[in-house]
């Protein structure tokens, strides 16, 4: 009786210290990390300011019809080249750092995506 | 539907400075001189946007579909025995209706005093037209051997009543109807022109309408082939059929070689060596052309 | 010697009679030597200037002398849609021709003959009706 008393305390134990080697392996911050949908739209992007939180991804969506977009960032801390995007297709860009970051169309000069990650 | 709609806006617009709804951006002006150099035409010898003596389907000015177009012109014929003096103007609306007026002069000179009317009498003759471009784009549909196609009527008003009667004319005033066709063919550099007349006139109207020899309207032939040299230079030669129905005046086919000349969309000078036929019993009068269009 | 002169005249003249547009035109450096001085010229029209507010000039340039090197049976390929890229602009009949103008002025900056000049003009006419939409 004692022992079957031991045996289940340590196995609770055990999983106790299990749940908790993996809740501290979890990377929390990537589960909680968003998809930020932004869309190339009448040759602007649309929203053309977003925010974001370190670890996001901003989906850069070319909804414009027939027009060719190419988006891209170049900034000290990062750079960013879509190529040239089909209709109808989407780039995906991560930013693992903080700072203001821009979005531009190599097509259209005129297109700017403010990004603050923070 | 378009051409109807544009008039709206511009009827509610004019003398408004305020772009209206549904109008093209601010910054085009009605009077938009926005087609191609040279392909306004000139002015014919009746008033019509086409050649000297031949109509084209081509709608006078050069405004585009949204906008309008206003030409002025002067011409004057010197032949062997006789002169024709015309002056008039124009308006083109939306690339679509074209609405004339011209006055003619013709002078007898000294044929005047041998038909007993004095030396150097003048027939006057009042030209009000109207063409409508029913279908076809002569310049851009390149790709087809659509032409374009303009449906024309004339009403001449020849201030001679009781002379041109006693000639034998049947009646001082009458309609006219055409049809016409023109093509640009970019490829070639050349404009082809066609037109089909129904008229009873009398050298033009200049001597009254119908006669002795025949009332009825009548189908006319009449073509003319247009060489692009350069961008404001043209040269051509044009034909035209005309109806025989007094018999104290023969009445023959006219012709001419011309060269024109568009120093801008303000402006044409065209020269010509003109071929009327024989006029009011007289032998062929041949001789020399010119005419000045002005443009806004 | 006078018949290898004649062979080589009568070669010239024979290839030179079946010369494509493009070979008419100057090829590739003249297309787009004229392809940008039309694009230049258009950018200062005050009749078209705003519509080229947010284009990537250069790129237009190269893409455009693209499509008429096709256009003229040249060695390239151009298969983007005209209705496609222009549609947004609303472009009237005006602009069209406008353009048209600039580059029949920019032809004529390369010494290109006036009918061939038309000849190239005659492909392009048609596409008015994918250019304008207004």
């Amino acid at each position: 009786m004692i022992r079957c008393e031991r045996v289940r305390t340590a196995a609770a134990v055990a999983l106790c210290l299990g749940c908790a080697a993996v809740a501290v392996g979890i990377n929390w911050q990537a589960l909680a990390a968003r998809e930020l949908l932004v869309s190339q739209k009448g040759r602007a992007f649309q929203p053309n300011e977003v925010a974001l939180a370190r670890g996001d991804t901003l989906v850069i969506l070319n909804d414009d019809g027939e027009l060719l977009h190419h988006a891209f960032i170049r900034a000290e801390r990062m750079n960013f080249d879509s190529g040239e995007q089909e209709p109808g297709t989407s780039v995906r860009i991560r930013f693992t750092q903080g700072g203001t970051f821009t979005v531009n169309c190599a097509i259209h000069p005129r297109m700017r995506l403010a990004v603050t990650v923070r | 539907m378009r051409f109807l709609a544009r008039m709206v806006v511009v009827s509610f617009t004019l003398p408004g400075s305020a772009p209206a709804v549904g109008q093209p951006e601010a910054a085009a002006p009605l009077f938009d001189r926005g087609r191609l150099l040279a392909t306004g035409g000139v002015s014919t010898v009746e008033g019509a946007g086409g050649g000297g003596l031949v109509p084209w389907a081509l709608i006078t000015g050069y405004a585009t579909r949204d906008g309008v177009g206003v030409t002025g012109f002067g011409t004057a014929v010197v032949a062997r025995d006789m002169n024709l003096y015309v002056a008039g103007a124009g308006i083109g609306l939306f690339d679509r209706v074209e609405l004339t007026y011209a006055r003619q002069w013709f002078d007898t000179r000294g044929v005047g005093a041998k038909l007993g009317l004095g030396q150097g009498y003048t027939f006057e003759q009042d030209v009000v037209g109207a063409k409508l471009r029913l279908l076809g784009d002569a310049v851009y549909a390149q790709d087809s051997w659509l032409p374009q196609l303009s449906l024309g009527a004339q009403y001449k008003i020849n201030h001679q009543e009781s002379l041109v009667r006693a000639l034998g004319a049947a009646r001082a005033q009458d309609a006219e109807f055409y049809l016409a066709a023109s093509k640009l063919l970019l490829e070639h550099s050349v404009l082809l022109n066609g037109t089909v007349r129904l008229t009873r006139a009398n050298q033009f109207g200049l001597l009254g309408f119908g006669g002795d020899r025949g009332d009825r309207y009548q189908p006319q032939f009449e073509g003319s082939v247009v060489w692009l040299a350069s961008r404001d230079l043209a040269f051509g030669a044009e034909y035209r059929t005309k109806p025989d129905n007094l018999s104290f005046a023969k009445e023959g086919d006219a012709w001419d070689l011309f060269v024109a000349w568009f120093p801008s969309k303000h402006a044409s000078v065209t020269l010509a060596y003109v071929d009327l036929g024989p006029i009011a019993g007289q032998r062929t009068q041949n001789g020399v052309y010119l005419s000045l269009q002005v443009g806004f | 010697m006078r018949w290898v002169l004649a062979a080589i005249i009568l070669g010239a003249a024979s290839s030179a009679h079946a010369a494509t547009l493009y070979e008419q035109l100057g090829g590739m450096e003249r297309i787009s030597r004229f392809t940008a001085t039309m694009i230049d010229l258009s950018v200062a029209d005050p009749r078209t200037a705003e519509k080229f507010d947010n284009s990537n000039l250069d790129r237009l340039k190269r893409v455009i002398a693209q499509h008429l090197c096709t256009v003229a049976d040249g060695p390239c390929t151009y298969t983007r849609s005209l209705r496609g890229s222009h549609v947004q602009l609303e472009l009237t009949q005006r602009h069209f021709y406008a353009v048209v103008e600039n580059l029949q002025t920019a032809m004529d900056r390369e010494g290109i003959p006036f009918r061939v000049q038309n000849r190239l003009l005659a492909r392009l006419a048609p596409m008015i009706r994918e250019v304008v939409t207004r």
